[in-house]
């Protein structure tokens, strides 16, 4: 019998990337039990991957003269831009046990939870190895995942509308990267939920469709809406100043 | 010889980008990309340990933590790291 929590909420992007480190060391510590986090970036906000040098892969002119939040994940993985009114994020906090040792192997598994939330909605995704996922060969979802010794992270995005433009404007992503993928624009490579079916679709559908969707892939018997804890919501205070440091950021 | 960078997309995996300084020792060296290094601190620790090294010793070292840490690297290789600090040190 598998029990997990459910947690739904918002915030800006250092929140977000603060409240996913706390669940992790909370879930390292098994603090908490194993916890899906369905979450918007409001406002809409850029996370760069771990190993990503930010001057290389963001226009920081652009984010500074426009004032959208950036910070470093601690999760590598490409840079992302997070459309308060276009993405939906995810992340999966669980013993490495519960979900695959092999690392490959567990981001198919969690992968697969947004495979079946697309099939749900009427798309028809594929999952490209090792952390993307495809409708008609373009981009819809990116995921990355850190590990500590018995625990992972793994956080992803959903794009349903979000504004390609914007990823264009706020994202330099590597000549090189364009050239291998044969396209010139980032925009040419990703895609989202409208497009591709024709029509919106509620916010709220999206989400039911997640939770089913994880539900399955995870083997989750009962998913139990919650908050933080007390203590999660304390140490995410504390990480947030890490998120919107310079130090952190400019790391790399 | 001053500070290069070389970028690199790895055929089916990542991009690879090093920037380096190495004249007869490496004085600089920063390793980045859109790769997944698991830990994520292998990089830098391999970073820290190759500062003030001839390339060969370099090298070496390398080989010699990649052994012992074990790291899972996912969209880049090792080999492909020792080919970009060969290209720009040799």
């Amino acid at each position: 019998m598998s029990r997990w929590r459910l947690i739904i909420n918002k915030g800006n992007t250092y929140w977000n990337m603060a409240v996913d480190e706390a669940i992790l060391l909370h879930r390292e510590k098994n603090l908490v039990p194993n916890t899906l986090r369905i979450y918007i970036f409001e406002p809409s906000g850029v996370t760069i991957g771990y190993f990503q040098k930010a001057r290389e892969v963001l226009n920081l002119d652009y984010l500074l003269q426009n004032k959208i939040d950036f910070t470093r994940r601690i999760t590598g993985g490409g840079a992302v831009y997070h459309d308060s009114e276009g993405e939906i994020t995810y992340s999966v906090i669980a013993d490495i046990e519960d979900i695959s040792r092999n690392i490959v192997e567990s981001y198919k598994i969690i992968c697969m939870g947004l495979i079946y939330a697309l099939r749900k909605i009427g798309l028809k995704a594929v999952y490209k190895p090792v952390n993307d996922i495809l409708v008609n060969n373009k981009k819809i979802s990116g995921n990355a995942q850190t590990r500590k010794k018995k625990s992972l992270l793994q956080h992803g995005t959903l794009m349903y509308n979000t504004n390609l433009d914007m990823i264009e404007n706020t994202l330099r992503p590597p000549k090189v990267k364009l050239e291998n993928h044969g396209v010139t624009k980032v925009s040419d490579r990703v895609t989202t939920i409208y497009r591709e079916l024709g029509r919106k679709i509620s916010i709220d559908e999206i989400i039911n469709a997640l939770i089913q969707g994880f539900r399955k892939a995870l083997n989750i018997d009962e998913l139990v809406p919650s908050d933080l804890s007390v203590s999660e919501r304390r140490l995410a205070e504390k990480l947030y100043s890490k998120y919107e440091s310079k130090v952190w950021i400019y790391m790399r | 010889m001053s500070k290069r960078t070389i970028t690199k997309r790895i055929p089916g995996g990542k991009t690879l980008q090093i920037d380096i300084d190495c004249g007869e020792r490496i004085n600089y060296i920063l390793i980045s990309g859109d790769f997944f290094s698991y830990p994520e601190d292998f990089i830098d620790k391999l970073q820290e340990a190759i500062i003030g090294k001839h390339i060969s010793e370099a090298i070496e070292t390398i080989y010699l933590l990649y052994e012992k840490t074990k790291p899972e690297l996912l969209g880049i290789t090792i080999d492909d790291i020792i080919d970009v600090l060969k290209e720009a040190c040799v």
